[in-house]
């Protein structure tokens, strides 16, 4: 019996080990598929969101730039008229002093000179043909164009507007005759450009935050190009066209930086580590939920591996305990039914026993240790052991129950026993019985039962030393049986009501020992009692002899 | 004073009462594998003070298996152990077990 438990000890500890083993874990750099498709999935909206980001982003720098070269356009409109006007009001001027050019002189001579509007001004006939004053020095180079654009003034009334960029002196030249007056001068001024269309940046003006280009004309081309203030513009430009004269002025701008800021700018990556983080965070937390879960998995399977092998060595414990059908010789008839108790994971403390001591005579016993659970079916087999001992030693049931009562110390073990022990002898049909606390045996014939009523003495391990002994009859053909209390024992009850059920039920039967036994547990064994019960029965057998 | 116990299953409810030299146990109900522990909790409580004598007041005891007598047979152990007005089942039990005299069941 030890050696099942180690057994099944062994095994327990075999299973747990595989449990928490971590060599045989699978790697933790595997991961489940679920954790990828999670992962994938965080990641893809990740990615979903930086992009929305970064299109937002490109929207709003799009939208911005639009606005402020809108704004610009306005600025460079609104500063036209400080070209304009002077022309307009110097030709009106001249016109009044009928061909004088003192009043235009004291006039336009305030706007011309370095760093101020014009570089230099003249005023021609309307026709084109003669210059009849002059303010300052023309750039060089210009003259040939000076007459061309005065003529095309003159044919077309209000601003004519020219740029002159062959060589360094590049100049905007103006050439201005009065619509309402068909016959007034014309008035021909210039203005300086940059030696170079490329400027630098300035800071402090409208045009700070852009990098742009100014051309004249309605279209942005090289031979137009007035000034520009970066080396390249990007892809991403907006243009705005400003009426200037005759001609326009075309302003293609990009942005220099972020019009939208730097959070507007930077979000996309920034959701895109946040993003990629925390669906790593996503994936490593849903990895350890998962194998948590299956931990806890394996855990449970093991646990109920462990219980189901403790019901497993319960029922093999019971098994072993449970006292194997008894034969008796030939001339004793028996039979036994054991019906274990409700809990079957409670072994029981109940024993029969059949020994033939010679030809004539055979020993017959049943116990019954108080309590259940293991120590209960242990005290139980080393009871009976030894019983066989004391019986093969020829000791009478009266010694042989005080030998017992010395192995056993219900102050020790918490345990007694009942013990019913008898001898019977074909020679006399009589038996020989003696009782420590066992219920009494019932003895059933022709139609009949009685209890045998004799002196009971303390149950095993009371610490009683004598057991008296009684000789009864048992004839030929008579039933007697030997029971222990989940037979007859009942809630509601006293122990009485008991056994004269069984009495009454026991008189009525007939028929082998084995048919007796049938009939009195299928209507006293009930399903109710947690108690185990052990029923025996032997028998006299007739001789042919009768 | 007395204590009770009433923590025990709805089957049974177990009392010690400390006397003079004596303790009384009570035991309420039915005495079986599912109330036997608190009885012999109450019992080895009541043989703390290593009392002389111990009474057992059974009388409404309604049911007593063979676990409850091993608590009794070995609170014989430790005590002079006796049954007061037992109820009809303790007392059948008793004699029937051969304990009557073990237990000083009353004539």
């Amino acid at each position: 019996m030890s050696s099942l438990l180690d057994h099944a000890i062994c095994g327990i500890g075999a299973r747990l080990s595989f449990v928490s083993d971590p060599q045989r874990r699978p790697s933790r750099f595997r991961v489940h598929r679920f954790t990828i498709v999670i992962t994938a999935l965080a990641l893809l909206t990740t990615g979903v969101l930086a992009w929305t980001a970064a299109l937002v982003n490109d929207h709003n720098e799009t939208r911005l730039l639009r606005l402020k070269v809108a704004e610009t356009g306005a600025v460079l409109q609104a500063a036209i008229p400080s070209v304009s006007t002077p022309l307009s009001s110097a030709a009106e001027i001249a016109q009044d002093s009928n061909g004088g050019s003192a009043g235009f002189d004291r006039y336009l001579s305030s706007f011309v000179g370095p760093k101020k509007t014009f570089a230099f001004a003249a005023l021609w006939s309307r026709d084109g043909s003669r210059q009849l004053a002059m303010i300052g020095t023309p750039a060089p180079g210009t003259a040939a164009v000076i007459t061309v654009l005065v003529r095309q003034a003159s044919s077309k009334p209000g601003l004519n507007v020219k740029a002159h960029l062959a060589g360094p002196d590049r100049v905007l030249q103006y050439a201005y005759a009065s619509p309402s007056f068909p016959s007034g001068p014309i008035v021909y001024a210039e203005s300086p450009l940059p030696p170079k269309p490329r400027i630098q940046p300035t800071t402090g003006t409208p045009f700070s935050d852009l990098r742009f280009a100014l051309y004249l004309g309605r279209r942005a081309s090289p031979s137009t190009l007035l000034e520009v203030n970066t080396d390249g513009l990007g892809s991403r430009t907006s243009s705005v066209v400003v009426p200037f004269g005759d001609q326009a002025l075309t302003v293609v701008a990009a942005s220099n930086g972020s019009l939208a800021g730097g959070l507007s700018s930077s979000l996309w990556w920034i959701v895109a580590i946040a993003g990629g983080l925390l669906s790593l965070g996503a994936g490593g937390v849903a990895e350890r939920l998962l194998r948590r879960r299956m931990a806890a998995e394996a855990l449970t399977g093991a646990v109920q591996e462990l219980l189901d092998r403790q019901q497993g060595i319960s029922r093999s414990l019971q098994q072993a305990m449970v006292p194997p059908p008894p034969h008796g010789p030939a001339y004793l008839e028996v039979a036994s039914r054991y019906v274990p108790g409700v809990n079957e994971l409670e072994v029981g403390g109940d024993w029969f026993d059949v020994i033939e001591l010679d030809e004539n005579r055979t020993f017959v016993s049943i116990g019954d240790v108080s309590g259940r659970g293991i120590s209960a079916g242990t005290v139980m087999a080393s009871l009976r052991s030894a019983m066989a001992a004391f019986v093969s030693e020829g000791h009478a049931p009266g010694a042989l129950l005080s030998r017992l009562g010395r192995l056993l110390d219900t102050g020790d073990t918490g345990r007694f026993a009942t013990v019913c022990c008898l001898v019977v002898d074909r020679r006399s049909d009589t038996a020989v019985v003696a009782s420590a606390g066992h219920l009494p045996a019932l003895v059933v014939s022709a139609g009949t039962a009685h209890y045998l009523e004799g002196p009971v003495g303390p149950p095993i391990g009371t610490g009683a030393m004598d057991y008296a002994e009684q000789i009864f009859d048992l004839p030929r053909g008579a039933t007697l049986l030997l029971f222990t209390d989940g037979l007859v024992e009942r809630k509601g009850e006293t122990i009485d009501d008991g056994l004269g059920r069984l009495s009454y039920v026991a008189a009525r039967t007939s028929g082998t020992v084995d048919e007796v036994l049938t009939a009195i547990t299928s209507e006293l064994a009930s399903d109710l009692i947690t108690d185990d019960t052990a029923v025996l029965g032997v028998r006299l057998i007739h001789d042919d002899n009768g | 004073m007395t204590t009770t116990d009433d923590s025990a299953a709805p089957g049974a409810s177990f009392a010690v009462e400390p006397g003079d030299g004596e303790v009384v146990v009570s035991a309420i109900g039915e005495v079986d594998l599912d109330t036997v522990r608190e009885f012999q909790a109450a019992v080895d409580s009541a043989l703390e003070g290593a009392p002389a004598r111990l009474i057992f007041e059974l009388g409404q005891t309604s049911f007593m298996d063979s676990s409850g007598l091993a608590v009794l047979v070995m609170a014989s152990n430790r005590a002079k152990v006796s049954i007061r007005n037992p109820s009809t089942m303790v007392r059948r039990v008793v004699e029937i077990s051969g304990l009557a005299e073990t237990l000083g069941l009353p004539e």
